[in-house]
């Protein structure tokens, strides 16, 4: 695993950097990739995922470490590093791992495609018959979109866009070199498929337009080329008092394309010259730059992934139980939630109950009022048509879309004009906080009362990644709930101060104090010979006080288990520290998501979900919202799940006290998938309730959302 | 009314010196449930207590929070609400000028509440809420309500309000009042405790005359301090420890504003509101010594918007104010030594023409209380000195709290009290320049009510019995029994009548018939 920076001077707390945890996340997702046991497209998707990630890697994290570099030099972050210090160190990790992207590609990933007679060829492997059909190709759809642009003294290096793929092209004229610049235009399909008998033969745009190049600088001779590709610090910057929240996320959208140069990714077989050249315009540092093996930007392999390939390929589809366990034998939603709470779990049940619960609402002739936070949409939602319906039916619409989402801003700001236009009542968040808490609200009046219903989740009202991410809600129409989540909203949308909350915990209001209190509360129970521990399931656990405390409760004896998929600063096992804590990642065909807190509070458990990581940001700048589950079955379903995760030992890892994660030893037991093992729990007795498969379901993972 | 009830939604906005708050209730069988509570910090209080008038931005501050408010009431298709306003905006100069611009700007019909409707609507929820009514005889209750812009105190006796005062301070007002001197000194704590010792004579004066039982402590701080102190509070109702109070003032006395903010989790704005707060507390506690003392979480709108569900609750809160406005009066007449029983005897007289009466004069319930708080007060005058005793009355009834009577109601009382037998309110200039065409009506209808009702025992010595009024066409007779020497009556009813008439257009004639005849 590297260098790790776990090795603190003597008492110091053990402190995994953030960044470096999140490579080895990174590493983990990559090793599915690798996995022979998985379908080949299936780790063709890894494999994107892998790159995709690590774009918004440099986007965001290296981006904000560069601008510390400048602006705190001495500064050291939690771990103990420099800004300094840590870049060097994570430039020599990604090129380590790049060395692994590539080597996973053509040594593993390109000769099994070849096996199943799917091919990536280069221009010069053409034979006759393909070259005629490329060349007829650049000429009719590539050569009308490309804007060769040539370098000199009047003529400046161009403005690049954030992750475009160009050509930089070493000319000479008369004698005199000097070079052009051409980009790989982003609006064609970055690969080809050209005529073969027996195979499927792909070749990459960039490999077409280099094999023309003499075409585009006709009155030069090519001397040599390559690709290259920029990133650049994307994190918007966004003036939060402006007049218009919306107006100024849009300038800030178009100033992140002229962001600061984090990386440049540069194919290995470049010239000197060309190398010397792109350094030079673009003034990078060596540690910046980034030789790669092959085809640069990996993230094309996601679409290709999506093409309609033999089912033998990929992974057998997967079906969600609908109506979900808690709602069969239910037409009316509001009487199912009416009779008690009822939970759900995706993608093991199916989202559309959440689609539905909007939908109703909106066709209800007693219902009042619909509120709804949204933070990421998918391209065309349903639960937005349910809203845009509400409101023409004359309800009382208000939606709370979060501009500020990270790389979906663009896709935001669409919603929210079109939900304004058909009379919602749209608010873009809060100033300085981004609103990622999941909540819906159902005002409905009945037999002259009002009765609120909710549902709270951990995961977005999306219903593209609702098939692939797991995440978990609630319904409830509880008199209490319903008081606290009318508040928040009134809270969101300015018409009220935060009130004090009785059932929901809400960041930035007191959710902190609140994990503080539940886990000093367990190490008070450890102490007082009580029952204690915690299994604690999340995508990330960074917040340093919270790392405290989790240690100071295994100094006290309280057990406890992390099921953390990404980033863990918390370092498990450590003599004196962390030795009754465990800590495990799961990756897998699912993305987890969901995030489950149990706390063993003296013998009568309390388990609370969210939409909240342990991080500082989820504490202190979101709006986040946990939730207690208090019903008796569906606690006790949530504790079968978290034994199931807790059990698997297919796709998950344990981390060591050095930070290194292997797989779970799997020598004479049973191997546990959970993924696969819940969607048998949740499988109803009656075959006939369940609607046929109708997902493929592995997609990638956003990477913003890791 | 019965319409309110079937909508079953209900909303009362009130905006006070720190905020503006709002609370949806819906009804449930006996039950009101709260839909939703909320709660916008304004700065109302600050600037009329320092500057006099609300600003322009303030202005619009509440009508834009106004404007959201109605946008929620709206989801919930409130039909029914009301829109208060209590101290702050009472006492702006510029607060017609408010109320226009809300009118205009969100719809909204804003009601400022009197000092003493504010009061009362508060004492009646304690009393209510602590079943104070049902306390043992002999036992007194001291009700303290601590707000933003006034104090308010009351002694409750026997079952009803012994005496009532208001004090023109809150903990807002208290802060700004010293606030150019809070920054500049360490001991801020004795000036607030001296200058509170100083304006809390009222008080001792209770706390000196009564057997306390129990201190009841209410008011919008109430949470805030009780938390702080860390009351324990059971079924919304904090036990309070003097001691606790005191160490907090202590605590609180030793930090900055600053400290105040991290140490409590206080916004900026409360923690420079806790000193004034907690030494109005303080202070109060040193003076009633009381070991039993209470602080209900009462609000002003539970009382009003039971007020809008339940028609039968505002009968009942009538009831109160003029069972405790009697009451109040009652015990004010003996503070001034009054002859009770005469005050008796003339409330007896006048309620019955009163009612008698009910188709000419056209008055309610309200200016019933008011003409028999007249009855029992007419005579407070005379204990200043015998000189000038109408005028001293007047002044007298104009200046005291009398309990649930609003600055118009004591006006009105006032002038009732302020003429006899040879004094018409139709010549007096003062009426004709300061009250309202309707208020001098009513003015003279119960003072020639009043003064009648005087005359028939004009001796002290109820020689009258058996009184009746029997109305004709267009005379009112009063008959009456005694076997007395009653020239003196007859002598001061003949002085009385020629101004009933005039008011009335009713002649009136007395005649009383000796005691043995009617047997």
């Amino acid at each position: 695993m590297g260098e790790k920076n776990s090795e603190n001077k003597k008492g110091e707390m053990p402190f995994n950097n953030r960044e470096f945890s999140w490579m080895d996340f990174n590493l983990r997702v990559l090793e599915e990739a690798m996995d022979k046991s998985n379908p080949i497209i299936e780790r063709i998707k890894f494999l994107s995922i892998t790159a995709s990630n690590l774009d918004e890697f440099f986007m965001v994290r290296v981006a904000e470490a560069m601008e510390r570099k400048d602006s705190k030099p001495n500064n050291k972050d939690s771990s103990g590093l420099k800004p300094k210090q840590l870049l060097s160190l994570l430039s020599e990790r990604v090129h380590k791992f790049s060395d692994q992207q590539y080597s996973c590609f053509y040594k593993s990933i390109l000769p099994t495609l070849s096996k199943s007679n799917i091919k990536f060829i280069k221009w010069n492997d053409l034979d006759e018959r393909q070259l005629e059909y490329t060349e007829n190709y650049f000429e009719k759809i590539i050569f009308p979109v490309l804007t060769p642009l040539a370098v000199d003294v009047g003529r400046p290096f161009p403005l690049l866009a954030n992750r475009s793929i160009n050509i930089a092209v070493e000319l000479e004229k008369d004698g005199e070199s000097n070079f052009g610049v051409v980009q790989v235009p982003s609006i064609l399909p970055r690969y080809l498929e050209i005529p073969s008998q027996n195979d499927k033969i792909y070749i990459l745009l960039e490999d077409i337009i280099t094999g023309e190049l003499s075409r585009l600088f006709e009155l030069h001779s090519i001397k040599s080329s390559c690709t290259f590709r920029i990133t650049r610090d994307s994190d918007l910057e966004i003036d939060e008092d402006a007049e218009n929240l919306l107006t100024e996320i849009q300038k800030s959208i178009k100033k992140r394309k002229r962001g600061d140069l984090v990386r440049l990714e540069i194919s290995n077989k470049s010239s000197k010259k060309i190398k010397k050249f792109l350094l030079d315009m673009l003034d990078v540092e060596k540690k910046e730059v980034y030789e790669l093996n092959g085809p640069i930007d990996l993230t094309f392999l996601s679409k290709f992934a999506n093409e309609d390939w033999d089912s033998k390929l990929k992974f057998g589809p997967l079906n969600p139980v609908n109506p979900p366990m808690d709602f069969v034998g239910y037409e009316d939603m509001f009487k199912a939630i009416r009779e008690k709470d009822r939970m759900v779990y995706h993608p093991f049940e199916s989202f559309d109950c959440v689609i539905n619960f909007v939908r109703q609402a909106a066709e209800d002739k007693d219902v009042l009022a619909i509120k709804q936070t949204l933070y990421r949409v998918s391209g065309n939602s349903p639960i937005i048509a349910a809203l845009i319906k509400a409101a023409e039916n004359g309800k009382q619409v208000t939606v709370l879309v979060e501009l500020k989402a990270r790389f979906d801003e663009e896709n935001n700001i669409e919603w929210a004009k079109k939900l304004e236009k058909a009379g919602c009542h749209v608010i873009y968040g809060l100033a300085g906080l981004k609103t990622h808490c999941k909540v819906i609200l159902v005002v409905r009046r009945e037999e002259g009362c009002i009765k609120r219903y909710i549902h709270m989740g951990t995961g977005n009202y999306n219903d593209t990644t609702a098939k692939f991410y797991t995440d978990i809600g609630l319904f409830t129409c509880r008199e209490k709930f319903g008081m606290d989540v009318s508040s928040l909203f009134n809270s969101l949308t300015g018409y009220s101060r935060p009130p004090e909350y009785q059932k929901i915990v809400v960041a930035p209001t007191d959710m902190r104090e609140f994990f503080e209190h539940m886990i000093k509360n367990e190490i008070n129970n450890a102490e007082a010979g009580l029952i204690s521990g915690m299994i604690i399931k999340v995508n990330s656990l960074v917040d340093y006080n919270i790392i405290k405390l989790l240690y100071k409760a295994s100094q006290a004896g309280v057990p406890v288990k992390l099921i953390v998929r990404g980033m863990c600063c918390l370092i498990p096992g450590v003599k004196g520290w962390s030795q009754n804590i465990t800590v495990r990642s799961i990756v897998g065909r699912l993305l987890e998501h969901s995030r489950i807190f149990y706390f063993e509070s003296g013998g009568n458990p309390r388990i609370y979900m969210g939409s909240a990581d342990l991080m500082q940001r989820n504490f202190d700048r979101r709006v986040e919202v946990i939730f207690p589950i208090e019903d008796e079955d569906l606690k006790s379903r949530s504790i079968e799940v978290l034994d199931i995760i807790l059990k698997d030992g297919a796709n998950a890892r344990v981390q060591a006290s050095d930070t290194s994660y292997s797989r779970v030893s799997r020598r004479g037991k049973k191997v546990i998938d959970s993924q696969a093992d819940l969607f048998n729990l949740f499988k109803v007795p009656d075959e006939n309730k369940l609607d046929k498969p109708d997902i493929d379901t592995f997609r990638p993972l956003e990477s913003n959302e890791i | 009314m019965d319409r309110l009830v079937n909508g079953r939604i209900a909303a009362v906005i009130d905006i006070g010196s720190s905020y503006v708050g709002m609370r949806i209730s819906q009804i449930r069988g006996k039950d009101i449930v709260d839909l939703e509570r909320l709660s916008r910090p304004v700065t109302v209080g600050h600037e009329v207590f320092s500057e006099g008038k609300l600003s322009f931005e303030t202005i619009r501050e509440i009508s834009s929070i106004l404007d959201s408010f109605i946008t929620l009431m709206n989801e919930y298709k409130v039909s029914h609400y009301k829109v208060i306003a209590t101290t702050a905006l009472r006492e702006a100069q510029n607060h017609e000028f408010v109320l226009d611009q809300l009118k205009i700007q969100n719809g909204v019909s804003v009601e400022i509440l009197e000092d003493s409707h504010e009061k009362s609507l508060i004492y009646s929820e304690c009393i209510e809420r602590l079943k104070l009514d049902k306390a043992s005889e002999g036992s007194d209750t001291i009700i303290a309500y601590i707000g933003t812009g006034t104090i308010g105190m009351a002694l409750y006796r026997n079952g009803g309000i012994a005496f009532s005062y208001n004090l023109p301070i809150g903990y807002v007002k208290l802060y700004d009042m010293f606030s150019n001197i809070i920054e500049e000194t360490n001991d801020i704590n004795i000036v607030l405790e001296e200058y509170l010792n100083e304006i809390m004579g009222d008080l001792k004066y209770l706390v000196n005359k009564a057997v306390i039982d129990t201190v009841v402590i209410t008011g919008n701080g109430v949470d805030m301090i009780s938390e702080l102190s860390g009351l324990r509070c059971s079924d919304g109702l904090y036990s309070v420890d003097p001691d606790k109070i005191y160490q907090l003032y202590s605590t609180v006395n030793r930090m900055t504003i600053e400290k105040l903010e991290t140490k409590f989790d206080l916004s900026s704005e409360n923690s420079r509101l806790i000193y004034s707060a907690v030494a109005i507390y303080s202070s109060i506690l040193k003076i009633v010594k009381s070991k039993n003392i209470v602080s209900p979480k009462v609000q002003l709108w539970d009382s009003l918007i039971r007020q809008i569900f339940f028609p039968r609750y505002k009968t009942s809160y009538e009831n109160h104010i003029r069972k405790n406005a009697v009451s109040c009066s009652i015990a004010l007449a003996k503070y001034y030594k009054s002859d009770i029983k005469h005050c008796e005897f003339l409330k007896k007289c006048a309620v019955l023409i009163f009612d008698k009466l009910k188709k000419f004069h056209g008055l309610g319930p309200r200016k019933r209380l008011l003409l028999e708080v007249a009855c029992f007060m007419h005579e407070c005058g005379y204990s200043v000195n015998s000189r000038n005793p109408l005028t001293n009355v007047f002044d007298v009834v104009r200046n005291v709290n009398i309990y649930g009577l609003s600055e118009e109601d004591g006006e009105i009382a006032a002038r009732i009290v302020k003429f006899d037998e040879d004094h018409a309110p139709s010549v007096d200039e003062d009426i004709k320049v300061r009250m309202s065409n309707r208020n001098r009506l009513v003015i003279s209808k119960l003072t020639a009510i009043m003064r009648i009702a005087d005359s028939l025992d004009k001796s002290h010595m109820q020689k009258l019995k058996d009184i009746k009024i029997r109305l004709f066409k267009n005379e009112v007779i009063i008959s009456a029994r005694s076997d007395k020497n009653v020239l003196l009556e007859k002598w001061a009813f003949d002085g009385c009548s020629d101004f009933f008439t005039d008011v009335f257009g009713l002649r009136i004639r007395l005649i009383i018939r000796p005691d043995k005849m009617s047997i």
